[in-house]
């Protein structure tokens, strides 16, 4: 198992609050799930990904939950194009009124 | 310290009397009322002593952009003699890409006055970045808390994006499942910390926006030799909405109508772990909108100073189809590549053109920036992945969580009409609910109270309490 090293940039998680701690104006698929909650921060000690880890946060604050990963990155991206608004441009100028020109 | 859920909500007034100097009980009247404009008046900035310091931070000032080539379309679309002007503040110029910087800036300001030794605030939003970067120039730190993953784990990237953006830019960010109780880790947060409490719906976050309609009256007289027909305002937690309308009062354009826009995401829920990433906007939507309209008081302080009903004149729904083709329209003729949410108002703008004259003119009061993730390219493939439909035909029929409908024709995008009488029932029925009082225990004091929060009359108040 890969060990991550003390000082290292990693995530955590942890669970904030269990299904039976939620308030019960949730909805039900809402309520029967557990709040869980991801942050980043400094490792404290060396430590396996999925074991528990304690982190000190940017604003100095001590976190501890599970280690999930060392610095992930953010993987989120433009997506391709939309194919049916290729063309839209000509196709709504070709609207205008000569009397608006 | 007792960090269960109830105990920490218990001590809500406590921590917020903390971490916002702010004693909401002393604004209390009667057995429902709040001298409203007393709190907004609370912290005792002026319009130019606001306007003053968001220049010090390099927010506003934004420019209002004729959008010549969607006007020509919404014209060639009209009836003769019809097709008002569409112009834009492009308040995707603020530093940190979206109007939230001005909401953000008087709150900063305050906050390093003060001598707290940082920020904070729950929001999946633009208000994220805002933040942060105003903190760094009041040299606080910040801590953000966002919603920003379902059960399953798979984040929606309009809201990963932010998180990328407020570490960007240095701050410690706390991503939570779905769920309200962001609010509740923001208590636990504020009490651990002793920072401010920079919630989007305090009087120093809505007199940030005042400058808005303010800059939009100036500007529109000296560019434009007047005051537009109408300012539309994309409508969620209702900040928008009040901050402008009230600016634009104060700049004397009390006669140009204020017209609330929101993206209709009718059906689904807002708190729901399993309709959480069929939605393809974050914000902008009804399931802010109608909500916070009707109780205001559901925000994160105890008295909220977003009351969209008092400004509201006209409110109008467009479908998730029609924002993302005028953001392409929008991009391909204005070569303005910007945020599908913040062109919710320019997508109703774009049908509501057609009702007014040619000689007049109507504002669109913001843009937002774009990127991975927030762009409507990344919605779109992100609505596929979640098995939503993706079609070209009339966007009436379009249903959110299932369907995404482009309009076969332009002339299809239209502004549905919401009727607000029914919405202003309903704000009057909350407030009595919420406090467990039935219409005889209100005083003459409520009753007028209540008529302003709906902006009507206390007979309007009278009726609705008499069907109750």
């Amino acid at each position: 198992m890969d060990i991550i090293r003390k000082g290292s940039w990693v995530q955590i998680e942890w669970i904030l609050l269990e299904p039976g701690e939620r308030p019960e104006h949730l909805p039900p698929e809402t309520r029967r799930v557990p709040l869980r909650v991801k942050a980043k921060g400094i490792l404290q000690e060396d430590a396996p990904v999925g074991e528990p880890a304690t982190v000190v946060s940017t604003c100095g604050r001590v976190l501890k939950g599970t280690l999930v990963a060392e610095n992930p990155p953010f993987t989120h991206s433009f997506g391709p194009q939309i194919p049916e608004f290729i063309g839209l441009g000509d196709a709504l100028r070709s609207l205008w009124r000569k009397s608006d020109e | 310290m007792n960090n269960t859920y109830e105990s920490v909500m218990a001590r809500k007034i406590e921590i917020m009397k903390k971490s916002l100097l702010m004693d909401f009980a002393q604004f209390e009247q009667g057995k429902l009322s709040f001298d409203y404009e007393g709190m907004m008046n609370q912290y005792g900035y002026t319009l130019d002593e606001i306007r003053k310091i968001q220049r010090e931070a390099h927010v506003g000032d934004t420019p209002l952009i004729e959008l010549h080539n969607l006007t020509r379309t919404a014209r060639a679309l009209s009836p003769k003699g019809k097709g008002a002007r569409i112009m834009i503040k492009d308040e995707a110029a603020n530093p940190s890409g979206s109007f939230k910087d001005r909401r953000a800036s008087v709150s900063c300001h305050f906050a390093q006055a003060k001598g707290f030794p940082g920020v904070a605030a729950a929001t999946s939003g633009n208000y994220g970045a805002a933040l942060v970067s105003q903190a760094n120039i009041r040299n606080l730190k910040t801590i953000i808390v966002q919603e920003v993953f379902d059960s399953l784990g798979r984040g929606q990237p309009e809201i990963v994006e932010k998180t990328r953006k407020c570490e960007a830019l240095g701050a410690e960010v706390i991503q939570t499942s779905v769920g309200p109780e962001l609010f509740y880790y923001l208590l636990r947060v504020l009490e651990e910390t002793g920072f401010f409490n920079a919630s989007l719906y305090t009087p120093l976050s809505i007199a940030g926006i005042e400058t808005i309609g303010w800059e939009i009256a100036e500007q529109c007289r000296k560019l434009h030799g007047g005051l537009p027909a109408a300012v539309v305002i994309t409508h969620a937690g209702g900040g928008n909405v009040t901050g402008t309308a009230r600016g634009l009062r104060k700049a004397g354009a009390e006669n140009v109508k204020i017209i609330g826009a929101s993206v209709n995401l009718e059906g689904l829920h807002m708190a729901s772990d399993r309709d959480f990433n069929l939605k393809s906007f974050t914000t902008g939507h009804t399931g802010f909108g109608v909500p916070f309209a009707t109780w205001p008081d559901r925000s994160d302080v105890p008295r909220n100073a977003a009351r969209p009903l008092r400004y509201l004149e006209r409110y109008v729904t467009v479908n998730q189809g029609e924002v993302f083709y005028i953001t392409e329209a929008l991009a391909v003729l204005e070569g303005l590549e910007r945020g599908p949410a913040g062109n919710t108002a320019l997508t109703a703008a774009f049908a509501l053109a057609r009702e007014f004259d040619e000689d007049q003119f109507i504002v669109v009061q913001e843009t937002e920036y774009t990127g991975a993730g927030k762009h409507h390219y990344a919605q779109l493939a992100f609505a596929k992945e979640n098995g939503i439909r993706i079609e070209t035909g009339d966007p009436a029929s379009e249903k959110a969580g299932e369907t995404i409908i482009f309009p076969s024709h332009p002339d299809r995008i239209c502004a549905r009409e919401v009727d607000l009488d029914p919405l202003r029932a309903s704000l009057i029925r909350n407030a009595l609910k919420n406090r467990g009082l039935r219409p005889s225990d209100l005083s003459k004091t409520d009753l007028q109270f209540l008529a302003d929060e709906v902006s009507r009359g206390t007979d309007f108040v009278s009726g609705v309490l008499n069907s109750l």
